[in-house]
Parts: structure tokens; sequence; C-alpha cells
């Protein structure tokens, strides 16, 4: 039985099912080269805080794993399913629902283990949050977003595209 | 002991483990501190760094995100920091652009059939000037007005016989189109029951809207895209 440790950049410890290791392609490459038997290390730069959270969306979707695998999420090509933001799954809704602090770090977990269903969902997530957010400063204040524009610069980037808002 | 020194190294001769580890670096960098420091602590004790990385995220991660948004709201959320006005021009976004009745519109009235989306030309121009070199694909998806589909068509068409010019072009017109290579437009085929029963709807055969579809058409053919053209329904 071969065993599957992510380590985290905090020294935690996360044994983790072999079968979720198919969620990530970096795990699974990970894993692929290994003997059957062995035990496998793998250590992550992302904190256990994170790394926790990652496992436990890993767990909830552990009964969908063949749907996900099959579906591919890069064969919907079709823009129009690909673009809806209000399609995700309501597991995926619950879950990420208080979790609005951590998004970035999600996405950026996500990247480095390659796991594209998560990587979209958190895309999709965020997207909505903009699209339900009333003013720029909504924006900022829901997804911690510090501005980083002087005032002339800000002025600058409004007149360069305001075209695109309200007139 | 082995085994774990070889999930290292196999770990360190994945490229984007090593991409995010330099991530880290520069994160330590711009706070005084070691490299392992900045790795513990990123959860814990510094939220008011968290802002930082948003705009760290990899490009394709913001690309997306921005595909998800309107045009509009792409707009807003360019206004919130520096990575993310960057994202707002990054090409993925604005690969497939969809032109629908109320894009890059303003609300007018009509005694006849209320407030109707109509197409703001000076937004369409500005919008093409800042983005129209990025455009890989129109689609066009009218519901009932016709009449923005047909503007958007000829401006497009004339800032790409423009291009075209052995003459050369203005200067902020250069590149405008030149990327496209993917045209699809959906007549709308239900438009008699999407509206209110009572009113008798008169349809012409829209004859001005082909002779633009076909102007495009014969623009994109003109450049001499590889990518196949399609036209749905």
């Amino acid at each position: 039985m071969r065993t599957i440790q992510l380590i985290s950049s905090d020294n935690e410890f996360f044994v983790i099912e072999e079968h979720l290791a198919t969620l990530s392609e970096h795990i699974k490459a990970c894993v692929e080269d290994a003997d059957a038997d062995e035990t496998v290390l793998i250590f992550l730069p992302i904190h256990s805080a994170i790394l926790s959270k990652v496992v436990q969306w890993a767990n909830i979707h552990k009964d969908d794993l063949i749907p996900i695998l099959d579906i591919g999420y890069d064969s919907d090509n079709d823009d129009t399913v690909e673009k809806c933001t209000n399609n995700i799954d309501p597991k995926d809704v619950d879950f990420l629902k208080d979790q609005k602090d951590i998004l970035m770090d999600l996405g950026e977990a996500a990247v480095v283990l390659k796991m594209k269903k998560l990587t979209k969902v958190v895309c999709k997530t965020v997207a909505n949050i903009i699209k339900n957010s009333k003013s720029v400063e909504e924006i900022r204040d829901t997804l911690n977003i510090k501005c980083d524009f002087t005032p002339a610069e800000e002025e600058q980037v409004r007149r360069e595209n305001g075209f695109l808002g309200n007139i | 002991m082995t085994k774990a020194v070889n999930a290292g190294w196999k770990l360190d001769s994945d490229d984007k483990a090593c991409y995010i580890e330099v991530n880290d670096e520069d994160d330590g960098q711009a706070e005084p501190g070691t490299i392992v420091a900045s790795e513990t602590d990123s959860k814990d004790d510094d939220a008011e760094q968290d802002w930082r990385q948003w705009s760290n995220l990899p490009d394709h991660i913001l690309e997306r995100i921005f595909s998800h948004l309107t045009i509009k709201e792409r707009y807003y959320a360019s206004l919130t920091c520096f990575g993310w006005y960057r994202a707002f021009y990054l090409p993925h976004v604005w690969s497939n652009f969809l032109v629908e009745d109320a894009t890059l519109g303003r609300m007018k009235y009509n005694y006849y059939s209320g407030w109707q989306p109509v197409l703001d030309h000076s937004r369409l121009q500005c919008c093409l000037l800042s983005v129209g070199h990025l455009i890989r694909g129109l689609d066009f998806r009218p519901q009932v007005s016709f009449n923005n589909m047909f503007q958007f068509m000829s401006l497009i068409s004339w800032a790409m016989e423009q291009n075209a010019r052995a003459t050369g072009c203005p200067r902020e017109w250069v590149g405008c189109g030149s990327r496209i290579c993917s045209l699809n437009y959906i007549f709308p085929c239900n438009m008699a029951l999407s509206e209110d029963p009572e009113s008798v709807k008169l349809f012409g055969t829209g004859g001005q809207l082909l002779a633009a579809l076909k102007r495009l058409m014969l623009c994109l053919t003109a450049q001499s895209k590889s990518g196949a053209l399609s036209k749905n329904n």
C-alpha cells in the first residue's frame, strides 16, 4: 500500500489517500515515479492552514472523482459554459462561502498543486465577488486588496478606461 | 530518510514549485526577514501583507478571473490595484469578445419599444482603440437589437480596412482587429416568441446586416488568417 504524505511549509504532515492524489497533477506526477509500497513524501511551499483546506476540499470531492477526470474540465471548451459563473458546484459554494480571506491562498495553492478544478472554482468565486460588489472600495474590502495607486495614478487609470464604466 | 530526500528532490525539479519559492523570496525581500520566516508566517501574523499577494498571482489566474467578468466589471476591477490594472490588458482576457445587445451601449427611450440599449459609438471607439489589437475572436449574440450589431461590425470593419490600406492607417488604429481569427454569429430564431404576444412584429430580411457581416468577413479573409471562420446557424 502506497502512502502519500504532504508536508506543509511549516512542517506539518498530511496523510492523504491515494485516490485523492488524482485531483492534483503535481501530486500525481510525484507518485507515479514511486514504487508500489513506498511512502511518498511531498514537500510543498504551502502553509498548513491552507493545505488543510485543500485536503478538506479534496475530501468533499472524493466521491465525484470519476466525473471530474472524465469531463476533464478542459474539454468544456464551450465558451458560454466556461465563462458562466453561476454554475459552481453547490458543495464548493458552501465550502468557499466563509473563506473569502483565504481565496487567494487557495488559488495559489491550486496553482502549485496543479489542481485544475480547484483553480476554476476559486476564479469563479472571485469573479462572483467582483460582480456582486457595488463599488471599487467594496471589491478591495471584500478581497483584502490594498490600493497601491497614488491619487494621480488612480485618476489617470480612471480616465484611461473611464468610458467603460457608467456615464 | 533517503526517501524524504528523494521526494524533496522531485519537488525541486518541478518548475512550478521552484517558481513559487522565488515568489516567496520576493516577499521576504519586501519585508526585511529571511526566506524561512516568510514561508512560515505566510498566513498567521501578517494579515496586512495579504493584499500584496493578490497581484502576485500568476497571470493565467488573473486572466481567468477577468475573463469571467463583463467589460464594465473588468474596468472596476482594474481600478482596485496596479496588479489588476495590468491584468486588464492581459491578452487572454480579451481573446473572445462577446457582443450582445447591451454591449457598450447606453439606454435610450424609444416611444414604441421603451428603453432600449443603443450602441454608444464613442465608447466602442475608445474600447477598440484600447484593446482592439488583443481581440482574437468575435462572438455576436443579438437578441433584438440588430442595429447595434450592424454598427459594431461597421466600425470594426472600417478599422480593419484602414489597417489593410497600402497608404498606411491612422497611427492609433494600427493593429486593431489584426488578430481576429474566429467569428461567431448566432441568429436569434425565437424572436417572435420572446416578445409579448400582443404585438405583431415585422421583420425585414436584414439586408443591411448581412451586408455588414459580409464586409466584416471579407476583411477577415483578406487578413488571410489561418484560423477557421465559423458561422453558426
